[in-house]
């Protein structure tokens, strides 16, 4: 859509403030409003209940409208204690898990992506291209062919069943290169870094010192990214993790949920599993308020803008 | 070590020795894991995908056979032909709604837009798990609220998990993980839109649905494009809601529901590892096509 050169390129992602003045900016209108609106609550409703429920005793969810309070019960602190105490704490240990594989994962995939996009925004070197246009390749390989062998080849090496096994390969992020490569190509004029190395600055300096300060926003949009994808995965560590001590929360939350279905000679759980949800979605929402702005920058990039 | 600048190639090549070793020492760490833990996999798993375990004859080279096995699987083609009715289905539906959405947005037919913004885009850090989780209470037959709701209005229970429901319901999971995260990116893509362009469309009286669909549409079409195909490369991959699903609905969500089920459900138990193998090459190979298919196409219809 824009025009690409070596030396940067225009901004296109910054609208004239004058565009909501605009002629071409229509009235607002009641019925998309209205629109609008009925789609707030689709999006918004489910995460309500979600809150009201975890409030609720086994009983109470039966008893109640599930958008409303049940009558004189307030079960959230009971809940909240009863989801950590299960099964000797277990939920404490998952949530540890998935904090350890999602943070060292997203730094993990920033560090070596901030590295790997330097050496291609920068220099030219042997098997650049082949190199570049593998690595931009895998972007589009689905994770499916991807997460047997994987499978496989950590059981080979012995890291199955280790944190590393879900460190690791989340550690990889093809994306991450590409974009922050194409973040150093539009911030940098080539000239102002060859000045720079050519004043004697060492080359980790250079990128220490001048180019990392610029493009963090871009390496933190690659450590969000990766974070979120970690942190969301199912497949590749219910594959690679079948030690319950060892595994995250979203296959211990799809193990209690299994559990609560179909109870064997216990009561179901229901509201531990509600609760157990409501506390592993906390942090991300935390975060999503937080830094929003650069998801939202990463997904505009990630578009081949 | 001072060096006159003679032009980016030049320059390159009159570097000293020991700053040509720098790229590949950037490169290192990305290359290790990369090579590690995506490429040999890959590889490796595809030379894997040609052999067999026998109990009694060991392991054995068979060529292609586990290809052709995946091919003549019954299994298989069941999940592979509901991923590709869902996908049919729900790429279209997400992308379209997100994109009518992002146009509302970006014609300033809704005011307090950067509220709706927030709250749409939500979905996109709560985890599939989550999700399927929730939705799989909200649907629940007991105390799930939105039955409560069709029976209130005295339409009746609704088995939202059941034989002719339970795609539609998965599919209701994605939308609702989805419309936001694209509505986001195709908002952005509309934000850059020359303003200009659409001005003087406006001042030649054209219509708020003639100037998005002859100026706005096409000049966002590449980044349509993008998202059409990691909407493919994604649906086609279903795995989490289903498998979440399952044990609300064992007797509708098979093991082997979707290809990505009945690959996990083989790789767990730890059987016919090659032929696991075999399977998810060929997945792989369906989407790739699908994705490249895609792209030849809209290529084609541009020039």
């Amino acid at each position: 859509m824009t025009t690409r050169s070596r030396f940067g390129r225009r901004s296109t992602t910054v609208a004239p403030p004058s565009r909501e003045d605009s002629v071409a900016a229509g009235r607002p209108s009641l019925a998309t409003t209205l629109l609008f609106v009925a789609f707030l609550v689709y999006f918004i409703a489910p995460l309500v209940w979600l809150v009201i429920s975890a409030t609720k005793s086994n009983a109470g969810l039966f008893s109640s409208f599930g958008f409303g309070l049940a009558d004189g019960e307030f079960q959230l602190v009971e809940n909240i204690q009863a989801v950590f105490a299960r099964d000797d704490g277990i939920f404490t240990l998952w949530m540890r898990n998935t904090l350890l594989y999602a943070s060292l994962g997203a730094a993990g995939a920033a560090v070596v992506s901030t590295l790997a996009a330097y050496a291609f925004a920068i220099f030219k070197f042997h098997g650049r291209n082949v190199l570049a246009i593998l690595i931009i390749a895998t972007i589009m390989v689905p994770n499916t062919a991807l997460a047997v062998p994987l499978f496989k080849i950590m059981r080979d090496i012995g890291v199955i069943n280790t944190p590393l096994a879900m460190i690791l390969p989340s550690m990889v992020s093809p994306f991450g290169v590409y974009l922050i490569w194409r973040y150093i190509d539009q911030a940098f004029p080539r000239e102002l870094l060859d000045a720079a190395r050519v004043d004697g600055a060492s080359e980790l300096r250079t990128l220490r010192s001048i180019v990392l300060p610029t493009i963090t926003p871009a390496v933190a949009t690659v450590f969000l990214f990766v974070f979120v994808a970690t942190w969301n995965n199912f497949l590749l560590p219910l594959l690679v993790l079948t030690d319950t001590q060892l595994q995250p929360l979203t296959v211990g939350l799809a193990a209690w949920n299994a559990q609560s279905v179909n109870p064997i000679n216990v009561e179901p759980q229901y509201t531990q599993v509600i609760t157990a949800a409501l506390i592993s979605v906390i942090p991300l929402v935390l975060a999503f308020f937080v830094f929003q702005r650069y998801l939202r920058a990463g997904l505009t990039a990630g578009a081949g803008k | 070590m001072r060096r006159i600048p003679t032009g980016a190639l030049g320059r390159r090549s009159s570097r000293p020795l020991g700053s040509r070793a720098w790229p590949y020492i950037l490169l290192g760490p990305f290359l290790l894991v990369f090579t590690l833990f995506f490429v040999a996999p890959v590889v490796l798993g595809a030379y894997e995908s040609l052999f067999r375990e026998g109990m009694i004859s060991g392991r054995v080279f068979v060529g292609l056979d586990n290809y052709n096995q995946v091919f003549a699987d019954q299994r298989f083609w069941e999940g592979l032909i509901r991923v590709l009715v869902f996908g049919a289905i729900f790429t279209p539906l997400t992308i379209g709604i997100a994109l009518l959405l992002a146009l509302a947005l970006d014609s300033g037919a809704v005011r307090g837009g950067s509220t709706f913004r927030l709250f749409y885009f939500l979905p996109y850090v709560i985890p599939g798990v989550v999700a399927a989780v929730m939705w799989g209470f909200l649907y629940g037959k007991t105390f799930g609220p939105l039955n409560e709701i069709s029976n209130w209005l005295g339409i009746g229970s609704i088995d939202f998990l059941g034989h002719e429901t339970a795609l539609f319901a998965i599919g209701n999971i994605a939308l609702w993980l989805f419309i936001g995260y694209d509505m986001i990116v195709f908002y952005a893509a509309l934000r850059a839109v020359p303003l200009e362009l659409t001005e003087a469309a406006v001042l030649d009286g054209a219509s708020r649905w003639q100037i998005a669909r002859r100026i706005k549409i096409p000049l966002i079409m590449p980044v349509v494009s993008v998202i059409v195909i990691f909407s493919i490369i994604g649906t086609l991959q279903l795995f989490t809601e289903p498998q979440v699903l399952r044990p609300s609905a064992p007797d509708v969500i098979d093991r082997a529901y979707v290809p990505n089920m009945y690959l996990y459900s083989l790789a767990s138990t730890g059987q016919q590892f090659n032929y696991v193998l075999a399977i998810a090459f060929v997945m792989a190979g369906v989407i790739l096509s699908l994705a490249i298919v895609y792209t030849t196409a809209t290529r084609l219809r541009r020039s």
